[in-house]
This record gives structure tokens, C-alpha cells and sequence, in this order.
């Protein structure tokens, strides 16, 4: 049985003229909590997005569970989705449909169980995400706290062996971080699914991961424990986790020379 | 000069290059959304759905429409012929232009305009807000489940509509040239009667509006699926629906104009 979930080799991947991920190596373990994290732009959404083939790389291979979903057509892709759930940073519920008809969509269509039976599995799902009383409201009666819980009964309801979270904590208050903290380590543990949470709030992401990942200017500048990579002397780490304004991941954005800039050069 | 004229190659190739690309992405959604057995379980529902958002609401303006043209065309129908005497014929002149020409293209840029901006406009909506990246991850393809019951509502209801407006336009034109202007409502519907012909002139007006509602709700799909997923982005590829559709409609309508009605 391999340790490792996923295997990510020499994963190139570019924007037009834009490299955003340079020949990067990620190995993802099973069954554990992993945080891919990263200054802003850095490619970490980006490599969600490849891990879950949404995009496909210029080159490298992805290996999920030992299969390379970079060379799989649309419908074996389809296939290989189903064992995947994901979180999206706005939620991404289904706005024509109720709470309960977002959570009972994978349901209905990869499935042929009775109303009854879905109906039990959409209430369970609801109630560990506590959002059993709200089963009748419509997505755009929803808080941003409460459209992510809704969501993420929706990405768990297929009972998923790979969950991913983009920016879970971006934007909510600290008694939704507490909780969706709290979910994320619960649904890791009664599940025993593989987690990537994709993130750039260190303190909360940290308190619940086990793997680390760490992305800067398309390389993989940190990888390992937490702990490891914390203590590890990289300047770009450093400067990522103590929130440095200036350092290896520049202040400015590449300009020209600031004199010339100005038309100062002649005064 | 010689940079100048480089330069303005390049933009003309890179034009060029990205037609053919937006043509290939168009042709691949077309292919994929037909393509494959159909879902029996969910795609009926979802197929009567779309015929309701994109048929039934399409309704009212096309019958208001169909109406107020029916009642311009008789009107100004009545005032030439009267000159000559031909009063008469108003049926003729009314049934022909409306199932030949009127019927079939005002009724398709009447449905650009209502149902064609909406299809793109929630498609795009759906992108922006990652609803097709999220059914893609549930494992469901966004272009079985989207973009086909759309893509068949649209090809159903254009010819339904079109003969719905030609329908409520002759009963227009009744109620102004006959009922209001006094043209003898005998000589009005039996000219009527004798000039149209069902494979000539109804066929080929039913088959013109649906060559209209393929290219139209293809445009529309596609323009949503292939939208910038940003507010700027979801607004130009509305108007580039209205537009591109319009301009299709009228273009497409001369060719088979030519093909059917050439007297050669």
C-alpha cells in the first residue's frame, strides 16, 4: 500500500508567457491533513486546480492513488473525480437548488438509492456540518459561513478518499475558522480521507496539519512536518511565515528604475 | 515602415489564428453537448426545464410582436395597394412576407435578444461563480448537464416560435385590413389560400427558423462556456451573443433565401 497519495513530478505549468509552476516535485500522504501554502500568486490554487485536473500541465505527471490523471480522457477524468470532493473559496453551490437538492445532487446522479435513503444521508451530512435546520434555503439566503458549510456537505456526501480545500478560512470570522477547523480534523479522522488544504493563514492551517508545502515563485521551497519546515533556515520560509514586507519575494513589482521613472535623470 | 508593416502581419495572423481557435472550441461544446447517449433519468425533466426558461417566457414578446408587425404589415400593405385597386390581395402579400421572410427572422432576432443574452449570460454567471468547475468535480460533465438540454430547448422552441409569431401576425393583419379597413375577409383569406403552398412556403419558413434556433442557441451556449469569468467578461460575451447572433441570422437567412426561393 503506498504511503504516498499523490506523486507530483517535475509539474510544469504556465499562464501564456507566465510560468507559474517550474518543474515542481510534491508528495501528498495518505490519509493525513497536507497544507500547501505560499505567498499570494504563487501557484497554489493553480496546483489544486492540476491536482484535480481542472487545468493540465505543459508538462510532469500527477499520480493520484497510483493512476496519472494527466493522460486520461474526459470521461475516465469524470470517473476518477468521483473518489475527489472539493471546497471552493466562493462555496460554488448550485443557485437554482435548495441546501438540501445541492447536498443530494451527487447523489442523484452518480447513484440509484431510494428518496428515502437520501434523504437519511443528506440530513447526516447536514448535521455534522450543523446546517440540518437550513436543508430548505436557497443558496443566496446564506452567510459566506454558512454557503462553505453547505458546500462542504456537498464535497463529503460521496464519502470522498481526497478532499481539497481552496482558501477555506479567507474572509470569515474567527468562530467559522474554529469551527471549520474543527471539521476539516474531524472529517480527516472518522473518514480517513486524504486533505490538501491550499492556504496563506499559517497559524490556523498549522494547527491542523500534518504535511507541509510550501510554494514560492513556482519552486517548492519547503516540504515535510511542519515543524521541519518551520525551523528550516530558507529565507523564503522565513520571511513567508514571519510575514516579512520585503525579502527574497520582492516588495515591488519588476519596474523600471525608479529615477528614470520620475524623469529625474535630467533635473 | 518595414516594423510597421510586420507588426501589423502579426496582428492579422494572431487574429486570424484565434478565429480558427474560437471556432475549434465553439465546434468542440456543439460535438460534445449532441454527442453520447442521453441521460433518460434527469435529461427529460432538464430538457422541459430549459423549454420553459427559453420557450414559454419567450411568449409574450413574440406573440406582442408578432402582433403589432402583423398590424404595420397590413396597414402599410392596404395604403399601396388600395391605389391599385388590389386591395384584395392583402392576404397574399401578408402571408407570403410573414412566412417566408418575417416570420422566421424577426422571431429569431426577437429570441437573440430575449432567450440568447439570458442562456449566456447565466452560463457565464455559473462559470464565474465556479458552479460548472464544482459539477465538474462532482464527476458530472457540465456540458451533458448544462449546455445539451439548453442547446435542444433552443433548437425545439425557435421553429415553434416562429410559427406561433407568423400565427398572431395574420390574425393582426385580419383585424386591421379586414375588420378595421374593410377589405372583404372572403377575398382576403381565399387569395390567401390560393397562394401559399405547404412544402413551398410553410416547410421552408419552419425550416429556416430552425436553422436559426441551431446557430443562435450554439452561439449563446457557447459564448457562455468560452466567457472571461469576470463581470467585464460575462458583459461582452452577451453582447457578443446579440451581435454575432443577429448577424448570423440575417446572413444565414440570405443564403437560404437563395437556395429555396431562386426561381433558376
Amino acid at each position: 500500500m503506498p504511503t504516498n497519495w499523490i506523486e507530483i513530478d517535475h509539474l510544469h505549468f504556465s499562464h501564456g508567457p507566465r510560468v507559474i509552476l517550474n518543474g515542481i516535485n510534491v508528495s501528498i500522504p495518505k490519509g493525513k491533513i497536507t497544507a500547501i501554502m505560499g505567498p499570494s500568486g504563487c501557484g497554489k490554487t493553480t496546483l489544486l486546480r492540476l491536482i484535480s485536473s481542472q487545468l493540465k500541465p505543459a508538462a510532469g505527471s500527477i499520480r493520484v492513488d497510483n493512476i496519472d490523471i494527466t493522460g486520461l480522457d474526459r470521461q475516465q477524468l469524470f470517473v476518477q473525480r468521483r473518489r475527489m470532493g472539493m471546497l471552493f473559496q466562493t462555496g460554488a453551490l448550485f443557485t437554482d437548488l435548495s441546501v438540501f437538492e445541492n447536498v443530494a445532487f451527487p447523489l442523484r446522479v452518480h447513484t440509484n438509492l431510494p428518496e428515502p435513503m437520501i434523504r437519511d444521508l443528506v440530513l447526516m451530512k447536514l448535521h455534522a456540518v450543523g446546517l440540518r435546520g437550513a436543508r430548505d434555503l436557497m443558496p443566496a439566503e446564506l452567510s459566506g459561513g454558512m454557503t462553505r458549510r453547505a458546500a462542504l456537505a456537498r464535497a463529503i456526501v460521496l464519502d470522498p478518499e481526497l478532499i481539497m480545500y481552496d482558501e477555506p478560512f479567507t474572509g470569515q470570522d474567527p468562530i467559522f475558522v474554529g469551527l471549520l477547523k474543527h471539521l476539516i480534523r474531524r472529517i480527516n479522522q472518522t473518514m480517513e480521507c486524504t486533505c490538501i488544504i491550499v492556504s496563506h493563514d499559517i497559524n490556523e492551517t498549522l494547527a491542523i496539519s500534518d504535511y507541509m508545502v510550501v510554494l514560492a515563485d513556482g519552486r517548492v521551497i519547503g516540504q515535510g512536518e511542519p515543524e521541519a519546515v518551520i525551523n528550516s533556515d530558507n529565507r523564503y520560509v522565513q520571511q513567508f511565515l514571519k510575514g516579512l514586507p520585503d525579502g527574497p519575494v520582492p516588495f515591488h513589482y519588476p519596474a523600471p528604475d525608479y529615477r528614470l521613472d520620475l524623469n529625474l535623470e535630467n533635473s | 515602415m518595414l516594423t510597421l508593416v510586420t507588426d501589423y502581419l502579426q496582428q492579422l495572423g494572431r487574429y486570424g489564428l484565434n478565429l480558427a481557435a474560437g471556432f475549434g472550441r465553439a465546434g468542440l461544446v456543439f460535438w460534445h453537448a449532441l454527442w453520447g447517449s442521453p441521460d433518460w433519468r434527469a435529461g427529460p425533466s432538464l430538457l422541459i426545464r430549459q423549454l420553459y426558461f427559453i420557450g414559454v417566457y419567450s411568449l409574450i414578446i413574440i406573440i406582442v410582436s408578432g402582433l403589432l408587425i402583423g398590424m404595420v404589415l397590413s396597414l402599410q400593405g392596404y395604403t399601396v395597394l388600395v391605389r391599385f385597386g388590389a386591395e384584395t390581395a392583402l392576404g397574399q402579400l401578408v402571408s407570403l412576407t410573414l412566412l417566408r421572410e418575417l416570420g422566421p427572422v424577426v422571431a429569431a432576432l426577437l429570441f437573440v435578444g430575449r432567450a440568447g443574452s439570458a442562456v449566456t449570460a447565466e452560463i457565464g454567471l455559473m462559470k464565474a461563480t465556479d458552479q460548472l468547475a464544482a459539477m465538474e468535480m462532482i464527476g458530472v460533465d457540465p456540458l451533458k448537464r448544462v449546455i445539451r438540454p439548453r442547446l435542444w430547448a433552443g433548437i425545439i422552441a425557435m421553429p415553434i416560435l416562429a410559427q406561433v409569431f407568423n400565427m398572431v401576425a395574420i390574425w393582426g393583419a385580419v383585424a386591421v385590413g379586414v375588420n378595421w379597413l374593410g377589405v372583404d375577409a372572403g377575398s382576403f383569406w381565399s387569395n390567401m389560400q390560393n397562394v401559399v403552398e405547404f412544402r413551398e412556403d410553410i416547410v421552408n419558413g419552419i425550416i429556416k427558423a430552425f436553422a436559426f434556433g441551431v446557430i443562435i442557441t450554439w452561439i449563446a451556449v457557447f459564448q457562455g462556456y468560452d466567457a472571461v469569468p469576470t463581470s467585464e467578461g460575462i458583459s461582452a460575451a452577451t453582447t457578443r451573443t446579440v451581435v454575432h447572433s443577429s448577424l448570423a441570422v440575417l446572413a444565414m437567412d440570405f443564403l437560404l433565401t437563395a437556395v429555396m426561393f431562386s426561381t433558376d
